[in-house]
């Protein structure tokens, strides 16, 4: 029987085999965790923060795009999987609920990224709600321009 | 005590809290309150030093964990990027997983922030030799 260790790293790779760096880190909460979770509650109160609370063994990236198995935290490495595994970006009136998003900063560094889990397009203003895990604080429920990241965003879908 | 000891890190903790990413920790953490209070009370020796100190210790909170990327932002905010190349070769703990990557942003990313302001002449032919041509104003990065 093989113990799961503290901290490590799992074997991830692109469709096309391309290794994902990745971390993970199994430490518990402590009561500073424990805040800053409460805090971004109080500082985000339309959203809806689920339960699971604090966890350094997945980021927004590994909730994404790796099952809430590890972090994947090199931020090229987002665009690397959009290509290798054959995402096609989607335009915000086409968007449906299991397309991804992705938070891009001003000089284009991937910030964050979520998973759409409803989407109303047809509205002159459009409702899209996101999950997506904040750092090592909670996943969130959330509308998709609001949370601490950029509000410049992409949307990409599977097709095959 | 040190004056480093008394300075608040709450806002950089949330920096690196919410972080998914080592560029995001690093360019976030350069714009914050924090770090530019820091680098304005300590000089680079005194950063330099809580940098090695706080490598070498496995963090036991949060302000722990955040203060080496804290030390080293504030340098790169005094624009001594030769001191981060040296700092960057001093072996951490694992702990801190992210320290190559923000040293790495930091150092590539580096621009000057000095000013000349100059003034140009505009594409215009003078009609006289004596004519003086009008001039838009430049702000040039040196």
């Amino acid at each position: 029987m093989s113990l799961i260790k503290i901290n490590g790293e799992i074997r991830t790779e692109t469709r096309k085999g391309s290794p994902i760096p990745n971390a993970y880190n199994r430490r518990s909460a402590d009561d500073g965790d424990r805040l800053k979770c409460e805090q971004l509650k109080r500082e985000f109160p339309n959203a809806k923060h689920r339960s699971t609370n604090f966890s350094a063994i997945y980021n927004c990236h590994g909730h994404t795009f790796a099952s809430r198995r590890t972090n994947i935290w090199k931020a090229n490495a987002i665009r690397q999987i959009l290509v290798e595994d054959e995402y096609r970006r989607v335009n915000l009136r086409d968007v449906l609920p299991g397309d991804v998003i992705i938070y891009v900063a001003s000089d284009g560094d991937i910030d964050h990224s979520g998973i759409v889990v409803s989407a109303d397009t047809n509205l002159l203003s459009p409702k899209i709600v996101v999950l997506s895990k904040w750092g090592m604080s909670q996943e969130v429920l959330h509308d998709y321009l609001e949370g601490p990241y950029s509000k410049n965003v992409e949307f990409y879908r599977i097709d095959r | 005590m040190t004056i480093l000891d008394e300075l608040s890190l709450e806002s950089a903790e949330m920096i690196l809290f919410v972080a998914n990413t080592a560029p995001y920790l690093a360019k976030h953490l350069v714009a914050d309150a924090s770090v530019q209070e820091i680098a304005a009370a300590l000089d680079v020796g005194q950063l330099s030093s809580a940098y090695v100190r706080a490598i070498s210790r496995v963090p036991g909170n949060f302000r722990e964990y955040v203060l080496p990327y804290v030390c080293i932002a504030a340098i790169r905010k005094k624009g001594c990027i030769d001191k981060l190349k040296e700092l960057q070769r001093a072996e951490a703990l694992s702990e801190y997983k992210w320290l190559d990557d923000v040293f790495d942003y930091f150092i590539l990313n580096y621009m000057p922030t000095t000013y000349i302001e100059t003034h140009v002449p505009l594409q215009r032919k003078a009609t006289l030799a004596t004519e003086r041509l009008p001039t838009q104003r430049f702000r040039l990065v040196v």
